[in-house]
C-alpha cells in the first residue's frame, strides 16, 4: 500500500486510540463502529519453510476478527492447487443474519506442498471480516517461493479523500465507554429454537426458573406469599391455596413477560426503573399496611373508608385472589427482581428477530417456572398452619412482623445505612415485645410462652445492639458493632477488601480503564437492590483465591443503583441489561471474546472466563 | 448484456478473477469523480430520507455483506425516526462475485422508481453468499417488475456500470477497508446499532454546528 494510505489509516487508528482510551501508539484498537484494522493488520500472513517441499502459511489474526474457513485458496500460476488442510480451532458462527459458517480465530495455518514442475510465486486467497464491524473484499497475497516474502500484487488508488472524513469522538458505543463489546454476547433463545423450536425454549426457561426459585432472590416471596395466605385466616384449605400462590405465580409471571415486552419497545430495563424511590417507597407502605391489617389494627380505629378500601382488597374470594395477584406483580418487579440474565438472553433474541412475543413469553415461562415451588409452598403449606382460635391471631400478627421486615428491608435501599439499622433495631425491640421479652412470667408458665420469651429477650439484646450500632455509625445489621470492636470505617463487606474503582458516568469509565497501565480491566456492574450481587460480595468476591486472581485485574465497579442518564447510556453502550454483570476487557478496551458473566457467578464460571480472556496466566 | 457487465466488474473487484491484477481498478479510478462534492451529491446516486436533510449519511454497502444487513434496520429506523437525514446509497460490491448482480439490479430498479424497495429487500436475504437466483426471487416477491429490471439492466447499462466503479473508486479514495462503511456527517464508521448511529448522528450535528 503507498504510505501515505498507511498514515492516514494510523492517523485514524490513532485518533481512536487517544479518544477511547490512552492506549500505547502500538495497541490495536479494534471498535464496534471505529475504525477497522488495515486488513494486513487484521490477519498478518506470513510464509515460512516446511521440509524441502512446502511452505508453511501461518495467518495470526488480530482480536474481535476472523477468518472465513470456506474462502481459502492456493495457485500457482495457471493452476489451482488443493486447498490443504487447515490448521486451526474453526468454530461454527450462526447467526441468523450470516448464516451458517465456520471461522478461524487468533490463527489459522496451512502446509502448502510444492509441484516439482509449477514456478511462480504462490497467489494466497483469503477473506474474513471484524466481528461486528465489517466484512473485508477477498484478499490475494503473493508468496514468494523462494524469498518467502509476502507482497500485495493489489495496486490500490491512493486514499486521495482520507483526510476529510475522521471517525467519531464519541459517536460510536464503543467510543463512548471505552470498550468495544464483544458481538457474542449471548443468543440463547436463537440456539435454543434451533435445538428444539418453540417447547424447548419455553421449557429451558421453566427449567430455568425452577433453579432460580432456590435462589436468595426467591426467598422473600415465600414469607409474602405465607402472608397472603394467612390474612385468610381459618379458612384457608389446600384448594384456597392453591388458587391463592397460583395467582400469586400468574402474576409474577406475567410481571416477567411484561419486562421483556418493556424493554423490547422502550430500550429501558423496568425492573432498574422500577428502583425508583417513589416505586420502593410506595410498595413499603404497601407492605406496612398490610402489616397493620395482620396485627388488626384495622378492627381498630382506622377512618372506616381506609377499612373499606383496603378491606376491599383483602376480603371474598375475588379480592383475596386479586391482592395475591398484586403482591405477585410487586415482588417480581421490585422485591426480587433477579432475572437479568434471561433477561439478557431473551433481549438479544427479540433485537435479533424482532420477535417480541417469543421473548416475552419465554421470560413468563421463566416466571412460572420460579413460581412451582411457591405454588407447592402455598398448597401445602397451609395444612402446616393451625387452624383455629388464637393461635391464627398470633400467626397473622407473627407474618405481620414478617411484612413489616419486608418494608424495612426494601426502604433500606432509600435510606442512609445508619438509619436502616435504626430501623432494624425498632423492629427487633418490637418485636421482643410482641414475643413478651418483657412480660412477668408466673413460675407455673407454659414451655411455649417461656420460649417466646427466651426468643423476645435474643431479639431486645439484638435491637440493642443494632441501636448502639447504629448510633456509632455502622451500616451493617449483621456486624453492628465493627465500627467499636476494630478499626474498619466504612462498609465491612469483604468486598471491599478489592479495590473496585467506582465510576458513574463514561468519562470516569474512560478514566478508570486508562489507570489500568496496560492491566486488563474487570467491569462489574452491580446495584444496591440486586441480591443476586449481593450474593456475589458476600460469597464470591470474599474468597481469598478469587481476590488474589482478581487483584491482577483493574477493578471497575459500575453500580447502577441510582439508574441516572449516565449511567443507562453506559449499560447500552456496553449492552448490560442490568446487574449483575461482569465484563472483562483487554488492555486496549477490547472486550474478551465469550467471557461475560450475566446473572449470578460462581467461582467455576468466574475462572473459566478469566481463563479464557487469556489476560492473566 | 449482464453477463459482460457482470465479469468487467468482478474483474474490477478482484473477487473471483483474481489471476488478472487489479490495475484496471486503479485505472478505473483515474475516470471516476472523486471528489468530495461526487461523494456527497453524486446525481445518479439513490437518495432516500429526506433530500433536504440537514445531516447526509453516505453509506457504501454490499447485498453480500453480513454486517450491511444486520445494521440495515436500525439505520433506516434512525433515518425515519430522526426525519431530516439524507441518506445516499453507493453500491459497492466488494464482498462475494454475486454481490455485482445484487448491486446491479438494485441500481436497475431504480428507473422504475423501486431502488429502495430492492435494497431492502436484497438486505433482508439473509447469508453472505446469496445466489442471483435468491436475489431475483427476492427481488420479485417484493414487487419488483422483473421484465422492466432485465430491460433496464440492458438498456442501461453503462450508466449502471458507471455508477458502480465511480462508488468503487470513491470508496478507494476515502481508503475503505470493506463493509459496511458509512460517512456520517463529518465522521467515518463501520457496523453501528441504533444507539450508536442516533449518537453519531448527535456528533455529526454538533461538530457541524461547530464548524459554522
Amino acid at each position: 500500500m503507498p504510505s501515505r494510505t498507511i498514515w492516514s489509516v494510523l492517523v485514524a487508528v490513532l485518533m481512536i486510540a487517544i479518544a477511547a482510551i490512552s492506549t500505547p501508539a502500538s495497541a490495536q484498537v479494534t471498535s464496534t463502529g471505529g475504525m477497522p484494522l488495515p486488513v494486513d493488520q487484521a490477519f498478518q500472513l506470513s510464509a515460512t519453510r516446511e521440509g524441502d517441499e512446502g511452505v508453511r502459511l501461518q495467518w495470526t489474526i488480530a482480536s474481535g476478527y476472523y477468518l472465513y474457513h470456506d474462502k481459502f485458496g492456493v495457485t500457482q500460476g495457471a493452476s489451482d492447487l488443493a486447498m490443504p488442510e487447515l490448521q486451526g480451532n474453526g468454530q461454527s458462527k450462526d447467526d441468523p443474519t450470516f448464516g451458517p459458517s465456520t471461522v478461524f480465530h487468533d490463527h489459522v495455518a496451512a502446509v502448502v506442498p510444492l509441484g516439482a514442475s509449477a514456478s511462480g510465486p504462490l497467489e494466497v486467497h483469503y477473506q474474513g471480516c471484524q466481528d461486528n464491524g465489517i466484512c473485508y473484499p477477498p484478499i490475494v497475497r503473493h508468496v514468494d517461493v523462494t524469498t518467502l516474502a509476502v507482497t500485495d500484487p493489489q495496486q490500490r488508488a491512493p486514499a486521495t479523500q482520507a483526510h476529510e472524513w475522521t471517525a467519531p469522538i464519541s459517536g460510536a458505543p464503543a467510543l463512548a465507554s471505552g470498550v468495544t463489546i464483544a458481538a457474542d454476547n449471548g443468543g440463547l433463545i436463537g440456539s435454543l429454537l434451533k435445538d428444539g423450536g418453540v417447547a424447548m425454549v419455553l421449557a429451558s426457561f421453566l427449567m430455568f426458573g425452577v433453579l432460580l426459585a432456590f435462589t436468595p432472590c426467591v426467598f422473600p416471596m415465600y414469607p409474602i406469599l405465607a402472608g397472603a395466605i394467612a390474612r385468610q385466616g381459618d379458612s384457608v384449605t389446600a384448594v384456597r391455596g392453591f388458587n391463592l400462590s397460583l395467582a400469586y405465580v400468574l402474576a409474577m409471571a406475567t410481571a416477567f413477560g411484561l419486562l421483556g415486552v418493556v424493554a423490547a419497545w422502550s430500550g429501558q430495563n423496568l425492573q432498574m426503573a422500577l428502583q425508583s424511590p417513589l416505586a420502593i417507597g410506595a410498595v413499603s407502605i404497601l407492605f406496612v399496611i398490610l402489616a397493620l391489617s395482620m396485627f388488626g389494627l384495622f378492627e381498630l380505629q382506622l377512618p372506616s373508608a381506609w377499612v373499606n378500601a383496603i378491606g376491599r382488597i383483602g376480603q371474598g374470594d375475588r379480592g383475596s385472589l386479586a391482592s395475591a395477584a398484586l403482591l405477585g406483580f410487586t415482588s417480581a418487579l421490585i422485591v426480587g427482581p433477579c432475572v437479568t440474565a434471561p433477561l439478557a438472553g431473551a433481549l438479544i433474541y427479540i433485537a435479533q428477530t424482532g420477535d417480541v412475543a417469543l421473548g416475552a413469553a419465554s421470560l413468563f415461562a421463566l416466571g412460572l417456572g420460579k413460581g412451582i415451588p411457591l405454588i407447592a409452598f402455598g398448597t401445602l403449606g397451609p395444612k402446616a398452619l393451625p387452624k383455629a382460635g388464637a393461635w391464627m391471631t398470633s400467626v397473622r400478627q407473627a407474618f405481620g412482623f414478617v411484612f413489616v421486615a419486608t418494608a424495612i428491608w426494601m426502604v433500606s435501599r432509600l435510606i442512609p445505612a445508619e438509619a436502616a439499622l435504626a430501623l432494624w433495631a425498632l423492629f427487633a425491640i418490637g418485636l421482643a415485645v410482641w414475643l413478651g421479652a418483657f412480660d412477668s412470667l408466673g413460675p407455673d408458665a407454659p414451655g411455649r410462652r417461656r420460649t417466646a420469651k427466651a426468643a423476645g429477650i435474643a431479639a431486645a439484646l439484638y435491637g440493642i445492639v443494632l441501636a448502639v450500632g447504629a448510633a456509632s455509625g455502622a451500616n451493617d445489621p449483621f456486624r453492628p458493632l465493627s465500627n467499636l470492636t476494630a478499626n474498619t470505617r466504612g462498609g465491612a463487606g469483604s468486598a471491599q477488601a478489592l479495590a473496585f474503582r467506582n465510576a458513574a458516568t463514561p468519562a470516569e469509565l474512560r478514566t478508570g480503564l486508562a489507570a489500568g497501565n496496560g492491566k486488563p480491566s474487570l467491569l462489574y456492574v452491580t446495584a444496591d437492590w440486586c441480591i443476586t450481587c449481593a450474593v456475589i460480595d458476600r460469597s464470591i468476591l470474599s474468597d481469598p483465591a478469587v481476590q488474589s486472581t482478581l487483584a491482577r485485574f483493574n477493578l471497575i465497579k459500575l453500580d447502577v443503583s441510582a439508574n441516572t442518564p449516565d449511567q443507562r447510556q453506559i449499560m447500552q453502550s456496553l449492552q448490560v441489561v442490568g446487574p449483575p454483570t461482569m465484563i472483562f476487557v483487554g488492555p486496549e478496551g477490547q472486550e474478551a471474546t465469550g467471557t461475560r458473566l450475566v446473572g449470578d457467578v460462581t467461582k467455576a464460571t468466574l475462572w473459566a472466563s478469566v481463563e479464557r480472556t487469556g489476560l492473566v496466566q | 448484456m449482464p453477463a459482460l457487465t457482470r465479469r468487467g466488474a468482478m474483474v474490477a473487484m478482484g473477487g473471483a478473477a483474481l489471476a488478472v491484477p487489479l490495475m484496471q481498478r486503479s485505472a478505473l479510478a483515474q475516470h471516476a469523480d472523486v471528489s468530495k462534492e461526487m461523494i456527497l451529491n453524486d446525481p445518479a446516486a439513490p437518495v432516500s430520507g429526506d433530500p433536504r436533510g440537514d445531516l447526509t449519511i453516505v453509506a457504501f454497502l454490499d447485498y453480500n455483506c453480513p454486517y450491511c444487513k444486520k445494521s440495515a434496520p436500525d439505520l433506516a429506523r434512525v433515518v425515519k425516526e430522526d426525519g431530516k437525514i439524507r441518506l445516499v446509497y453507493k453500491d459497492w460490491p466488494v464482498i462475494r462475485p454475486t454481490s455485482i448482480d445484487g448491486a446491479t439490479m438494485a441500481l436497475a430498479a431504480k428507473y422504475q422508481g423501486k431502488y429502495e424497495v430492492a435494497h431492502h429487500a436484497l438486505m433482508g436475504i439473509p447469508g453472505v453468499g446469496v445466489p442471483r437466483e435468491k436475489m431475483r426471487e427476492g427481488l420479485e416477491a417484493a414487487g419488483i417488475d422483473m421484465r422492466r429490471l432485465d430491460a433496464d439492466m440492458t438498456a442501461k447499462a453503462a450508466e449502471i456500470d458507471a455508477i458502480i466503479k465511480r462508488n468503487m473508486a470513491q470508496a478507494d479514495a476515502i481508503g475503505f477497508s470493506g463493509t459496511p462503511a458509512y460517512l456520517i456527517g463529518p465522521f467515518q464508521t463501520s457496523t453501528l446499532d441504533y444507539q450508536g448511529f442516533k449518537l453519531a448522528v448527535a456528533d455529526a450535528r454538533k461538530r457541524q454546528a461547530e464548524g459554522q
